[in-house]
């Protein structure tokens, strides 16, 4: 067992958060994971670093400001005994938002996705309507403040009459730019073949009062990406997890006090599945078997 | 409108650095296939791909033909759509283009879309939809042509034996504007308008034998609104078109009101028949009977002595 993992997700997508909370959860042993580490040898500077940040409820540093890396983790399932190095590459998300924008992605991770044993998809989900229409927006004003009354037919922020906005690659709503990325794995320079695939839904701990499943939340919030899921099980074989790796907001002076009483792994919580509720490593164990 | 409380969830959380700091000079670059409307060449080589039949919309400027397209993908941003299910496009960005001044954050207060130029010629929409049960898939490549270019087929019917997407059509949609013909003032001349160009097309046998024709009368909550006369003088008409059509080719009618901007009537209204029909299996009509020549050889008899 020598599996590599593919991170993939925009900015700000919590790619970073569950490296370090999985870290802090097969390192510390301090609740029931199917996979802990196997052994304490190699270079663990990142991991440390980001895992200290977490433990802290601080920042943690951008990928895109620390550089992108490559996190190897020792692990052991303990179910079935089998050992081996797991390989994370962090890249920073802009540079996915670079491979939507300008069509273009680094040569490496061409190549560390034609090799990886199952790639881990990550969302947010503090979702924008960056989808709104104009008529949706009008529909939901009061009629004496919709456009037929009339006025300027393009508006700035504040309502003042502006010129018109040309398109521009950058304002690609997010779940057509994950259907893009998506779909940029089916196609050349991309090595077309079956792939598993992890989608989390992070910071979970903001939808959990929806009483959604990770899957419902998807088809509700990202039709889109949802539809092009189902419709491409020959090439994606997919589940869907939530996600909640800090477990509260680090402006929430209080929940923080309150989380921080716990056991550092309980602030954790995945959603999906039927699996254990703080055992992150559960979508590896998922990724890594012949389960479909 | 994107750039707000990011804070407030568990995640990694700091300013947007520039794209360009965030890679070393040395890093190598993979290219990877534009997004943007497909032209020939790049329809082409979906078809050397896949099977897809080809939609060749046809009617002159402002009668609605982008927003017809573009409102169809926005369908399925939303949700499944006419029992179907979005399932891939090569033109993803192309119907991003097209539909980011109906969108709130184009700062419009107006719902337009992005006209076609002349200078664009042919360009593509790649869309597949999947059907919601079977999962079956099919895939579509809609025709984006400046309208200025039907209107010279009008005047010249010989140029439409040129344009090759009339020639490889699966379905050819001649779109009827009914902001025009809800007003007495300009409904004769858009129906003349849709009537020459259906004759040229006809008369210039450009159309492939398989293909269907269909009238889609667009902007019908215009008319919805207008005196019953106007819903009247469009019935007669789609009789008369399909008058003109008989014995060579069927022609189906529909009406439909792609993004009413009142909100009177939803979003793709009539649009999901329209899609259930450009997915629906090539009917056998067209489809010549073939010649079996005569069987006269001892090879060949040896298939009747068989049957018998």
């Amino acid at each position: 067992m020598n599996p590599s993992f593919v991170i993939m997700g925009l900015p700000a997508s919590g790619k970073t958060t569950f490296l370090a909370a999985l870290w802090h959860l097969v390192e510390s042993e301090e609740t029931d994971c199917r996979l802990t580490i196997d052994g304490y040898r190699g270079n663990y500077r990142y991991l440390n670093s980001i895992a200290d940040a977490w433990r802290e409820f601080g920042k943690l540093s951008r990928t895109s400001q620390t550089g992108d890396t490559e996190v190897e983790i020792n692990l052991h399932d303990q179910i079935t005994g089998a050992r081996g190095t797991a390989l994370f590459p962090d890249l920073a998300g802009e540079v996915f938002d670079l491979q939507v924008e300008e069509r273009r992605c680094k040569s490496d991770f061409v190549m560390q996705a034609d090799a990886e044993d199952g790639i881990l998809f990550f969302v947010n989900s503090n979702v924008k309507e960056d989808t709104l229409s104009i008529t949706e927006y009008n529909n939901r004003l009061p009629p004496e403040f919709r456009y037929e009354t009339g006025g300027a037919d393009y508006l700035d922020l504040d309502g003042q009459s502006a010129t018109p906005i040309e398109w521009e690659p950058k304002f690609l709503p997010a779940q057509v730019r994950v259907v893009q990325l998506l779909s940029d794995l089916i196609r050349s320079p991309f090595t077309l073949r079956a792939r598993k695939l992890a989608v989390m839904i992070s910071a979970w701990d903001l939808v959990r009062d929806q009483h959604i499943t990770p899957d419902q939340w998807l088809a509700k919030n990202m039709p889109l990406a949802h539809q092009f899921l189902r419709t491409n099980g020959q090439s994606f074989v997919y589940r869907v997890y939530g996600v909640s790796a800090q477990g509260v907001s680090l402006d929430d002076s209080r929940g923080v006090e309150e989380i921080g009483k716990l056991p550092a792994s309980r602030r954790v919580e995945i959603v999906g599945h039927g699996d254990a509720e703080h055992d992150l490593t559960a979508p590896l164990v998922w990724l890594m078997s012949a389960e479909e | 409108m994107e750039e707000n409380d990011e804070s407030d969830v568990d995640i990694d959380v700091f300013e947007q650095p520039q794209a360009d700091q965030l890679v070393s000079p040395n890093t190598r670059w993979a290219t990877l296939p534009a997004s943007m409307m497909l032209s020939t060449d790049e329809a082409d080589a979906l078809l050397r791909w896949r099977k897809a039949s080809i939609i060749t919309v046809v009617g002159e400027r402002n009668g609605g033909k982008t927003t017809l397209v573009s409102q169809l993908y926005e369908q399925f941003l939303r949700g499944p759509f006419a029992q179907t299910l979005f399932s891939h496009s090569w033109s993803l960005q192309g119907f991003e283009k097209k539909n980011f001044q109906s969108r709130v954050r184009s700062g419009g207060s107006r719902p337009e879309t992005t006209r076609t130029s002349v200078q664009e010629g042919l360009g593509f929409f790649h869309l597949a939809v999947s059907d919601e049960v079977s999962l079956l898939r099919t895939d579509l490549l809609i025709s984006e042509r400046a309208g200025e270019t039907y209107r010279d087929m009008r005047d010249e019917p010989e140029r439409a034996t040129t344009l090759v997407e009339i020639r490889n059509a699966s379905v050819i949609v001649l779109i009827l504007d009914g902001e025009r013909v809800s007003q007495v003032r300009t409904r004769h001349a858009v129906f003349g308008s849709v009537r020459s160009i259906a004759r040229a097309l006809l008369d210039s046998g450009s159309i492939n034998k398989e293909a269907r024709v269909q009238l889609v009368t667009t902007k019908i909550d215009l008319l919805s609104r207008e005196a019953a006369e106007a819903l009247a003088a469009l019935s007669e008409f789609e009789a008369t078109l399909a008058v003109l059509f008989r014995d060579r080719f069927e022609l189906t009618s529909f009406r439909i009101s792609a993004r009413d901007p009142s909100g009177d009537l939803a979003p793709g209204s009539g649009m999901d028949e329209l899609l259930r029909s450009w997915i629906a299996p090539q009917s056998s009509r067209a489809v010549d009977e073939p010649t079996i020549p005569v069987l006269k050889s001892e090879f060949d008899l040896f298939l009747v002595r068989g049957r018998k």
